[in-house]
């Protein structure tokens, strides 16, 4: 390949759209050529960003053969291995294309990385999300049996979800759950008789810095806080006096929370019936 | 409790001054935080950064293979090689979401370019299928925002600048295969994927 020539093959190459030899030498190319390298970077970045556009539901299948394959699969060790180790600045960027960080070696990461596996606490969260699950399907389907499949569930959950489990055996427990504009999931499981409520959220976004999910009740007059969240809850959030709130919402508000809400929910959904 | 609860009273108090540009919640969803606790074995966390990825992996792999049955295959790989190596994920390296997106549709490219797969799509789908079906995706998951701001950016683009990107990146085309079905010359489409490419970054406010 001609010098001049090459530069232009950036975009060619981030969108994975050079084969063979010539991909191969592109590649060989980056390596001495820290500026291409940059440059394949922001394109590829740019790249992800028509692939953020066309984001569809994948099916509830993928989810369950993804994470039982997870559940068996142990993973590789952190070392570099010698094989990415280039000269250069941007030594991975030739290689992130073909794999998140290069191809397998089990062999070698099984002899030397480190056990970490958390399965008895995953196990937990699976099992909430289980029950969660469950416990959102009681408002629209057999109220009776969902709850005893949800406490069933919940009874393999960690002692911090115990709040739960005592609201979900509230005869009139119900479940209803939103998902967020920038995706991720809360629920809110609610005794009326009991007067009161657990909100678990999943998977939002991590706010910006300084920022914090805030609940609120909503009802007639104005919302109220009912507590900061994470994006990951680790445990549920409870709280009492459900008032005349139809529904919950989650707003971004500043670090320590705000009197009343000064963003838009970025989750709203109904209070359970 | 039936009573309030059932009233499906369309007003929600949505309150005053709740501008969506306000919120600095707005800033798109970072996977990087999860990925780190992932690479620690994190099995929870890489529940959530399912939550938040698998939209977009599923996205480009469909996009890009097609037929779901081969899109479920290649989105599983990706997926489960993604918790494998998390291990030596490297945050200078760029986003978690563009590092699993890169390799997604690298993955999906590769699955496409082998010979069977392809004489199966092509005759389920036809060679000359331009993908241009930009409006065609079914389920959002990405916000409308983010989603606008694409259209709007890859409608600034000059046609050829478009197409070609379109099909090399929605398409999963080779450059050469782009000069085919858009009958230019090999070095035009070259330089326009790259210009058409730069000017999205530039558009999009992609920065390194």
């Amino acid at each position: 390949m001609t010098s001049p020539d090459v530069h232009t093959l950036t975009g060619a190459y981030a969108l994975d759209a050079l084969e063979g030899a010539e991909r191969s030498e592109f590649e060989e190319h980056l390596t001495r050529c820290p500026e291409c390298a940059r440059e394949v970077d922001e394109l590829r970045a740019t790249g992800a960003k028509l692939g953020l556009a066309v984001a569809a539901s994948p099916p509830e299948s993928l989810r369950r053969k993804v994470m039982t394959e997870v559940a068996a699969t142990r993973q590789d060790s952190p070392d570099e291995r010698s094989t990415d180790r280039r000269s250069g600045a941007r030594t991975g960027t030739a290689r992130t294309g073909a794999s998140p960080t290069g191809t397998a070696r089990t062999g070698t990461a099984a002899s030397r990385g480190r056990a970490r596996w958390r399965s008895r606490l995953s196990a937990s969260a699976a099992a909430l999300a289980a029950a969660a699950a469950l416990v959102m399907g009681v408002v629209t389907v057999r109220v009776e049996q969902e709850r005893d499949a949800a406490m069933a569930q919940l009874a393999q959950a960690q002692a911090r979800y115990a709040p739960v489990e005592q609201l979900a055996a509230a005869p009139d427990a119900r479940g209803s759950s939103g998902v967020g504009v920038r995706g991720g999931t809360a629920f809110v499981i609610a005794s009326h008789d009991r007067n009161e409520a657990v909100l678990l959220v999943s998977g939002l976004p991590v706010p910006p810095a300084g920022r914090t999910y805030q609940a609120w009740l909503i009802g007639d007059g104005h919302p109220r806080s009912v507590g900061l969240v994470g994006p990951d809850q680790a445990a549920p959030l409870r709280f009492r006096g459900l008032g005349d709130a139809t529904k919950v919402g989650l707003t971004v508000e500043p670090d320590g929370g705000s009197p009343q809400p000064t963003t838009t929910p970025v989750v709203l959904f109904d209070m359970p019936a | 409790m039936a009573g309030g609860a059932d009233m499906r009273d369309p007003v929600v108090p949505l309150w005053r001054g709740a501008e969506r540009s306000t919120g600095r919640g707005d800033t798109p969803p970072t996977a990087d935080e999860l990925l780190v606790r992932v690479a620690k074995g994190d099995e929870a966390a890489f529940e959530q950064l399912y939550a938040l990825i698998s939209g977009p992996v599923w996205g480009v792999v469909l996009r890009v293979v097609r037929d779901p049955a081969q899109s479920e295959e290649v989105a599983q790989e990706v997926l489960v090689e993604l918790w494998r190596t998390a291990t030596r994920y490297d945050p200078s390296m760029g986003g978690a979401m563009t590092w699993v997106l890169t390799f997604a549709h690298r993955r999906a490219v590769d699955r496409v370019r082998s010979a069977q797969a392809r004489r199966v799509r092509e005759e389920r789908f036809g060679v000359e299928s331009v993908e241009r079906e930009f409006d065609e995706v079914a389920e959002a998951v990405a916000t409308n925002l983010e989603r606008e701001q694409v259209r709007r950016c890859l409608g600034s683009l000059t046609t050829l600048q478009r197409e070609s990107v379109e099909l090399a990146y929605y398409g999963g085309r080779t450059y050469t295969e782009v000069a085919d079905l858009l009958k230019s010359p090999l070095g035009t489409v070259k330089t326009r994927l790259r210009d058409g490419l730069i000017r999205l970054r530039d558009c999009l406010g992609v920065g390194s």
